[in-house]
């Protein structure tokens, strides 16, 4: 699918600089630069160290759209952020590249390297200028393991006579990607054999209301590197269920977000099921806009049985400030979380060291900007 | 006589003609005064076309909504990969010339800007 990737974009480069007919090539992107920091000593919580980092939350993302014609266009974009499994060391990941068809007005086929469109903002989660708050409720957005596949789908619309927008986007492909599953000793790839998705959104003018539902076949190959656990604690062809529902409402001054997520996987005792939910209120005042966000998240029985508790809940205040295209926020989260178990917490809020931790606060303030 | 150029305005299709900016479109398209401001919400398969030397009057006017705000919506869908990212360009008579080689566009002049080769949208 690498390859494919790469003879598509060449494909669509190639296109785009050697036709004689004018075809029209847009460049845009985003960016941040985030300063994250906790306050104990010693702990990750959610990726976040004691230390405090530039790493966490800063990227670069680029985007390069070409209008082949009236029905064919092509869109790549990558970005720059920090290295999953290594702080501090910078990586580029190739976050789409698709053909797109406009087969009719109301359907579009897209295919190629796509955003799993899994989440009220998950295709635009890392422009950070065009939402609200300084980070994602992990709640939530921590669930899905990924973010982007390699597959196809098709978007089709309906307008209807009041004008509201409703959307069914269907989706299927596969994906692999690095992780860092140090905390439970495990290093290497999780794999989406296949993964198949439905996405459907109806929307006005100043609210949203989406749900979808997805499900694949997830394999951990770094475990058999692992002699000493056994099988039934791992991803091993397993299949797993993600469902998402969420609205949200923004009139101008008020704007308000709630969103649940539960997923689960058939075994793999050491991998999570997880329910979670938040809400978003925020008041925008001209430029200033105070928010706050309430999270919980809550561990699977199987998972308990085997000491493993990834429950917490987490208040966040913060505010944004907009000025001559440039945002700048600043959040303060309280975590709280659940009783540990032997394994400590398997979920990406915490790493091994965090195993006696009960709370712990997050400080983030992030410049962002688009262009 | 001032009543009735007073009443006239009023029933004047305010969406579309205001402080002398029109939408305009290729000849061979039929876009409504309701296409125009849904495709500024995003909801929309033509290729938009940005005019810097007239957005003030366009977006206060024909848009209702400030550009900032415009642009936020438009972007989370390019971002996405959901829409084709608004052509910009610098002036009427560029946005005129674009329009004209490209149907399926939609696009705003100065009223006194528009000529033949460009329909303007009731």
């Amino acid at each position: 699918m690498k390859v494919f990737n790469k003879t598509l974009l060449l494909t669509a480069i190639t296109v785009a600089s050697t036709s004689a007919m004018a075809i029209d090539v847009n460049f845009s992107g985003f960016g941040t630069i985030g300063y994250s920091q906790n306050d104990e000593k010693g702990s990750v919580v959610n990726d976040t160290t004691n230390k405090g980092s530039w790493g966490q939350t800063s990227l670069i993302g680029l985007q390069a759209d070409v209008k082949l014609n009236s029905k064919f266009s092509a869109t790549a974009q990558v970005k720059l952020s920090e290295d999953v499994t290594i702080d501090e060391k910078m990586q580029m990941t190739l976050q789409m590249a698709f053909l797109g068809y406009q087969a009719t007005e109301s359907l579009k086929i897209r295919i190629g390297r796509l955003r799993a469109p899994v989440y009220l903002d998950s295709e635009y989660l890392d422009v950070g200028y065009v939402k609200t708050t300084a980070t994602t409720p992990l709640a939530v957005y921590g669930q899905a393991p990924f973010a982007n596949y390699n597959g196809l789908d098709m978007i089709f619309t309906h307008y209807t006579a009041t004008d509201l927008e409703f959307q069914i986007q269907p989706y299927v492909g596969k994906e692999q990607v690095e992780r860092d599953f140090s905390s439970i000793g495990v290093t290497g790839n999780l794999d989406a054999n296949y993964l198949a998705g439905i996405n459907t959104s109806l929307a006005g003018d100043d609210w949203k209301v989406r749900a979808g539902y997805t499900i694949g076949e997830m394999n951990m190959p770094g475990y058999e590197s692992n002699p000493f656990q056994p099988e039934e604690f791992y991803l091993n062809d397993d299949m797993g269920s993600f469902l998402t529902v969420g609205a949200n409402y923004d009139n101008g001054s008020l704007l308000a977000t709630v969103e649940f997520a539960k997923r689960s996987v058939e075994g793999a005792k050491l991998v999570t099921d997880l329910t979670g939910a938040y809400v978003t209120v925020g008041y925008r005042i001209d430029s200033f806009t105070p928010y706050f966000t309430y999270q919980r998240q809550e561990t699977g029985d199987k998972n308990r049985e085997v000491g493993v508790n990834s429950d917490f809940n987490a208040l966040s205040v913060g505010a944004k400030y907009e000025f001559s295209k440039v945002a700048l926020k600043a959040e303060v989260t309280n975590y709280e979380f659940g009783k540990n178990g032997i394994y400590g917490y398997t979920n990406t809020l915490t790493g091994n060291a965090t195993t006696t931790l009960k709370s712990a606060k997050v400080f983030n303030l992030t410049l962002e900007t688009m262009f | 006589m001032k009543k009735l150029i007073t009443v006239s305005i009023l029933m004047m299709p305010l969406s579309v003609v205001f402080a002398g900016v029109v939408a305009i479109s290729n000849p061979s398209d039929s876009y409504s005064a309701k296409d125009v401001t849904n495709a500024w919400k995003g909801k929309t398969t033509a290729q938009l076309v940005e005019n810097a030397s007239a957005s003030d009057g366009f977006y206060s006017d024909v848009v209702g909504k400030s550009a900032e705000s415009v642009a936020k919506k438009i972007k989370r869908k390019v971002f996405s990969g959901r829409m084709s990212p608004p052509k910009e360009l610098p002036s009427d008579s560029e946005v005129i010339k674009y329009i004209s080689a490209n149907p399926g566009s939609i696009g705003y002049v100065k009223d006194s800007s528009v000529d033949g080769s460009v329909k303007v949208i009731k």
